[in-house]
């Protein structure tokens, strides 16, 4: 029988934490395509992605969810663009506090809507923030109509909070029946 | 105790977060205030935008007060579209103080007006709370405003109150049979907002997913989360206060097949087959977390 992969793509800038993510949620089923970081000046982390990060989930004995974490660099887009593609589920990470995340935000949103098979977003605030910061984030987010997406907060290295994100996607998906 | 009965529904979503926290430390103020031994009756607020104004200026009660959030000039356009309807008004950057100071001043004005006058053209939407109960937080807020034996879907104006009942009473009533929203009636929300004291879980966060993912019946939302239904309710309520939820009646029955037709199965009853079939990928998902969190010293 054939079973499709399940694959879910986290999104967002360049050190928001998307590798973190993944690890957090895959743990020693994760594969990182770090290298040294040349562009200190849009980063000072020391490593980024190049490719792919990729961690599994076994949901079961047939069936593994896949996670790509794709490079946040914007010259990376056609990588961004060919995950989505594959992809039923996207986690958009941001930094609420950055002056360019309502647009990127947006952004990111707009692509995982041109991708076929998206059926669920979310927008994952990773760096503190306050209630009322986050609920003026969504608010103001939410009127572009094609960003009415859940808003959460969670620190990416926490594999608890990245679990209730991974809950929030289930909790949006139809459930379908699939004949044997 | 002074009164002040808000209506706030017609805020466009943009400017109720802020109204919502700004209004709870600016009530407090203009409360503290108050001459103790002076009894002052009622003051009916609307608080409205440009946006919502041609709406709100045609339904709010006679004897009410406006309070209009805009930028100046549209608050001219709007005096100049109706003269003497708005009693004040702020810019959408508005203080605490400023607010507490157009309490005050709306304290004053309204001297001499009686609130059951004003609560007799009490709207469907219009949320509804006295200042001096204590809130913990916006959530707290909009839930005291909502009530909760407001029909679920309603066009039309609500039934005059029972002239006797106190404002001060005016708060939600725990769910209970008889305010079940219709069978069948599907919800879905507009927009993420952040829930927050005893809603903030993560059980609440999942039945605002399943809602801004689609329109959900009561069944659907309970199957979705591990709430119970009367919290399910209560969630519901405070989203209908925020302005966020949309709920769908469910089409008419024809009655000439009802009549014919024995009852159907419940709209969750499993298929013949069901049990054997493949289950979806919010099921698999939903039980690998489970049985990850199970096994997770974290």
């Amino acid at each position: 029988m054939h079973h499709p992969i399940k694959r879910i793509v986290l999104l967002g800038p360049m050190g928001i934490g998307k590798t973190t993510a993944i690890r957090s949620l895959c743990g020693s089923l994760a594969i990182e395509c770090d290298v040294p970081n040349l562009d200190k000046q849009a980063h000072a982390k020391e490593t980024t992605t190049v490719g792919l990060d990729f961690g599994e989930i076994k949901l079961d004995d047939e069936d593994t969810l896949q996670v790509y974490g794709c490079p946040g660099q914007e010259r990376y887009d056609f990588v961004r663009e060919w995950a989505l593609s594959l992809a039923f589920g996207a986690i958009v990470m941001v930094d609420i506090h950055d002056p360019q995340a309502m647009e990127q935000t947006i952004n990111l949103i707009q692509q995982c809507h041109a991708a076929p098979n998206i059926q669920a977003i979310v927008v994952l605030i990773a760096r503190p923030a306050s209630a009322a910061q986050q609920e003026m984030f969504t608010v103001r987010l939410s009127a572009h109509a094609e960003c009415v997406v859940p808003v959460l907060s969670a620190d990416p290295r926490n594999p608890s909070q990245m679990l209730d994100t991974l809950d929030i996607i289930a909790a949006m998906l139809p459930d379908e029946v699939q004949p044997r | 105790m002074s009164e002040l009965i808000l209506h706030a529904a017609h805020l466009s979503e943009a400017h109720q977060l802020r109204f919502s926290y700004l209004f709870e430390v600016a009530a407090k103020h203009w409360r503290d205030k108050q001459p103790s031994q002076t009894a002052k009756p009622a003051t009916e607020l609307w608080v409205i935008d440009a946006h919502s104004a041609p709406d709100a200026i045609q339904n709010r009660s006679h004897g009410s007060f406006v309070l209009l959030i805009a930028t100046d000039d549209q608050a001219q356009a709007a005096r100049a579209q109706w003269p003497d309807q708005i009693d004040a008004q702020l810019p959408p950057d508005y203080s605490v103080g400023r607010l507490t100071q157009v309490l005050e001043h709306l304290s004053v004005q309204a001297h001499g007006k009686r609130l059951r006058e004003t609560l007799k053209n009490r709207r469907q939407h219009s949320m509804t709370l006295g200042h001096d109960v204590q809130l913990k937080n916006a959530d707290a807020a909009f839930l005291k405003a909502t009530d909760l034996s407001l029909p679920t879907v309603v066009a039309e104006p609500l039934p005059e109150p029972a002239a006797d009942v106190p404002v001060a009473n005016a708060t939600a009533v725990p769910a209970a049979p008889g305010n079940l929203p219709a069978a069948g009636t599907r919800f879905r929300i507009k927009r993420w907002t952040q829930l927050t004291g005893s809603m903030a879980g993560q059980a609440h966060r999942q039945l605002l997913a399943a809602m801004i993912s689609g329109d959900r019946d009561l069944d659907e939302l309970a199957d979705r989360t591990q709430l119970e239904r009367a919290e399910i309710l209560r969630v519901l309520q405070v989203l209908r206060g925020k302005g966020v939820l949309v709920e769908t009646a469910p089409p008419p029955a024809t009655p000439a097949v009802a009549l014919a037709t024995p009852a159907p199965p419940a709209a969750h009853a499993a298929e013949p087959g069901a049990a054997s079939a493949k289950l979806g990928l919010f099921r698999q998902l939903s039980r690998w977390i489970h049985q990850n969190r199970a096994s997770d010293p974290h």
